[in-house]
């Protein structure tokens, strides 16, 4: 008995001890001669096929600065955390981030639904918060002054792409398949897309919904042969549109397609296979773009991503981390524990007012809207690439 | 030429070409829920891992065609052999080893061997839809105004004949009766010499062979596969067994067809989000006014 009592309080004294260590590992501030900033990247859930393509990246960047001296002699570490692409998820993260890890400012979250719910925290914390992906349009308007976007929303890359579209194939009445569940993809085919073919007299003529992870289109697509558009506009994640362009080309319904920016990506080539041949979208980001930085940053990825080349966003999470470099050593950004809350304000403060930044993306600056004022080059699948048409 | 029969209107040449849709989704559903209302009939539980066994024939078949190079033919052959080896190992790893503990222990078990089977595939294959390769040349034919699809067409063919050849085992073969007469009463099938474990494993076999096709079936028609796509066709099958009646095969085939049909006419004439709620709601409207469902169920089972 005696004995049993005695395993038991050196067990308790045990567990004590873990949950004191583990206090202890947490740490107060930033170590001495290192900066803190926070990430929050879906590495798992349906999203993590893009987590990981942008999690190359932010490593990446974060090697290239360091082995070129840190910033200000100090090295840059990134905290990264898993939203597993849920809201809730990237709460958490983003409170422990701003609250107990106590970085300067966070590299994300990922999708425009993180973003929504994790952008009122960047106010309230008054911690910078800078998606490189969400690009649901308005969305870092919403929330000035700590909640920035450097991602174009479509309702600005898109419009090269739907001028391109209409005018090669002479398009006067398409139908829009939209799924609803996505933020994103809800605001293209909902908002963007009826906004920018309004815009050129292109009459819609045909709408149908889904929510993610459809199925059988099999009677979305009959309903649109039906219709009979020059053309369909595709406002649906990676394998949804994939999906449907290959039922429709199955239905013998082979008309041009253009798609919401979220297709463009090597998986919906892989998806569509040569179903996907001509469906024209826009991106922020070519691959092939032949400028030197660009260049050097793919040939980079691809050494590390099994020679894969990065989507948009990933370069647009290459070009944060540079972002952050920059306004850590012009805003005068001290790093010291007792001024985190001034260094946070400077930082939002050089963010906010950030002019020709040259990224790998191209030169660009920060809007008024805690936006980034891209454009977006017109991209045509054919023969599994994503080439200049 | 005058065309073989012509529809002039539009509308009805869609209307037609909904209902083929309606039908090749159906018959994919009609597949599952017959194997789940077989191992119904006979061992009065519900088996949640099967939507994982149908999984598990889409990938087999992805793999013997993509990474193998056999054709389709073999990729069937290898799907159904190993589905059904794949259902018979469930039985005895996680329902036979827990039948005693009444009917809740084995669906908490296979829903646990769900899991595993989820995250295994997760593991081999990443959690991204992967494509399936394009076996069946797909084209177009027209007959009058209407075209039909030969992959379509292969579908319903293909699974009609299927459940034509169920039909038949069970009605008309040794087999068939063993199995109708253990889900009836397994101690007096016993007792007159049928060999009621062998029938189990057998029920089991043919149960899981339904779900392998389907497996590839739906590879085929929807171009893509990905390890949690048997939760929501297994969740399907489930709500079209008691839209059917628990147990009863005729019921499975027909409610499956008519879930499908649903659906697509669902997609095309009402609003495309509420699909899922369609099914589930007549489902729920079957509970309410016929509990044995459209075809009545099964009686409560003597043993």
């Amino acid at each position: 008995m005696k004995r049993k009592g005695l395993g038991l309080t050196a067990l308790i004294f045990f567990c004590f001890g873990i949950v004191t260590l583990q206090f202890m590992a947490v740490p107060g501030n930033a170590v001495a001669g290192e900066i803190q900033l926070g990430a929050l990247i879906p590495l798992t859930g349906f999203a993590s096929g893009f987590g990981q393509n942008q999690k190359v990246a932010l490593d990446l960047a974060v090697e290239e600065i360091n082995k070129a001296g840190g910033i200000k002699g100090n090295t840059l570490s990134v905290i990264t955390y898993d939203t597993e692409s849920k809201g809730e998820k990237a709460i958490f993260g983003f409170r422990k981030l701003a609250t107990q890890d106590k970085v300067l400012a966070v590299l994300g979250p990922f999708l425009s639904t993180e973003a929504e719910v994790c952008f009122p925290l960047a106010n309230k914390y008054s911690i910078v918060s800078i998606s490189a992906s969400a690009a649901k349009p308005g969305l870092a308007a919403k929330h000035r002054p700590y909640g920035f976007t450097n991602s174009t929303s479509d309702l600005n890359t898109l419009p090269p792409a739907v001028d391109y579209w209409e005018k090669k194939h002479n398009i006067k009445k398409v139908c829009i398949v939209t799924d609803i569940k996505d933020a994103l993809n809800k605001s293209t085919g909902k908002i963007v897309f009826p906004k920018l073919f309004g815009a050129k007299g292109i009459e819609v003529i045909g709408t149908s919904d889904f929510v993610t992870g459809e199925m059988d289109f099999s009677a979305h697509v009959s309903k649109f042969k039906g219709m009979n558009p020059d053309g369909v506009a595709v406002s649906c994640t990676v394998a949804d549109a994939a999906g449907f362009i290959k039922e429709a080309i199955k239905q013998g319904l082979e008309k041009p397609f253009i798609g919401g920016v979220a297709i463009q990506t090597p998986k919906f080539l892989e998806l569509a296979g040569k179903d996907a041949n001509g469906t024209v979208t826009s991106a922020s980001f070519w691959v092939e773009n032949p400028v030197p930085k660009s260049m050097a940053f793919v040939e980079e990825f691809k050494k590390r991503y099994g020679g894969k080349a990065p989507n948009p966003f990933a370069a647009n999470m290459h070009e944060n981390v540079y972002i952050m470099k920059h306004l850590i050593e012009t805003m005068g950004v001290t790093n010291k524990s007792g001024d985190l809350t001034s260094d946070r304000e400077k930082i939002q403060k050089g963010l906010a007012s950030l002019k020709n930044f040259d990224g790998v993306t191209g030169t660009f600056s920060m809007l008024d809207t805690g936006t980034v004022d891209k454009s977006g080059y017109v991209l045509m699948a054919m023969d599994g690439e994503w080439v200049r048409p | 030429m005058t065309p073989l029969f012509s529809v002039s209107n539009n509308d009805m040449m869609i209307f037609i070409q909904q209902i083929l849709n309606g039908l090749m989704l159906g018959c994919t559903y009609a597949l599952v829920a017959l194997g789940y209302t077989l191992i119904f009939g006979l061992l009065r539980l519900i088996h949640m891992a099967h939507g994982e066994v149908l999984m598990i024939g889409a990938y087999v078949a992805l793999t013997i065609i993509a990474y193998l190079s056999g054709n389709l033919f073999i990729a069937m052959i290898g799907s159904m052999i190993l589905t059904a080896a794949l259902g018979i190992t469930i039985y005895f790893a996680s329902i036979r080893q827990v039948e005693k503990g009444g009917h809740l222990s084995p669906l908490v078990s296979t829903i646990g061997v769900a899991i595993i089977l989820q995250e295994i595939f997760t593991k081999l294959f990443t959690g991204e839809k992967i494509a399936f390769p394009e076996t069946i040349v797909s084209k177009n034919i027209t007959l009058g105004d209407i075209s039909f699809n030969t992959v379509q067409i292969f579908i319903i063919v293909l699974s009609f004949a299927t459940m034509f050849i169920l039909y038949r085992v069970l009605k008309g073969t040794m087999i068939g009766k063993c199995i109708r007469a253990v889900s009836e009463n397994t101690v007096t099938a016993q007792l007159l010499g049928v060999p009621v474990l062998w029938i189990i494993v057998v029920t089991f076999g043919i149960a899981s062979v339904l779900a392998g096709i389907a497996g590839v079936l739906v590879g085929i028609a929807y171009h893509n596969v990905y390890p949690l796509m048997g939760i929501e066709i297994g969740l399907k099958g489930l709500a079209i067994i008691i839209i059917g009646g628990m147990g009863n095969a005729r019921g499975a085939m027909f409610s499956g067809l008519l879930v499908g049909l649903m659906e697509i006419f669902s997609v095309a004439y009402i609003s495309s989000s509420y699909k899922d709620a369609f099914t589930f709601g007549l489902m729920v409207v079957i509970l309410i006014w016929k509990p044995g469902g459209l075809f009545g169920t099964v009686a409560e089972k003597r043993t």
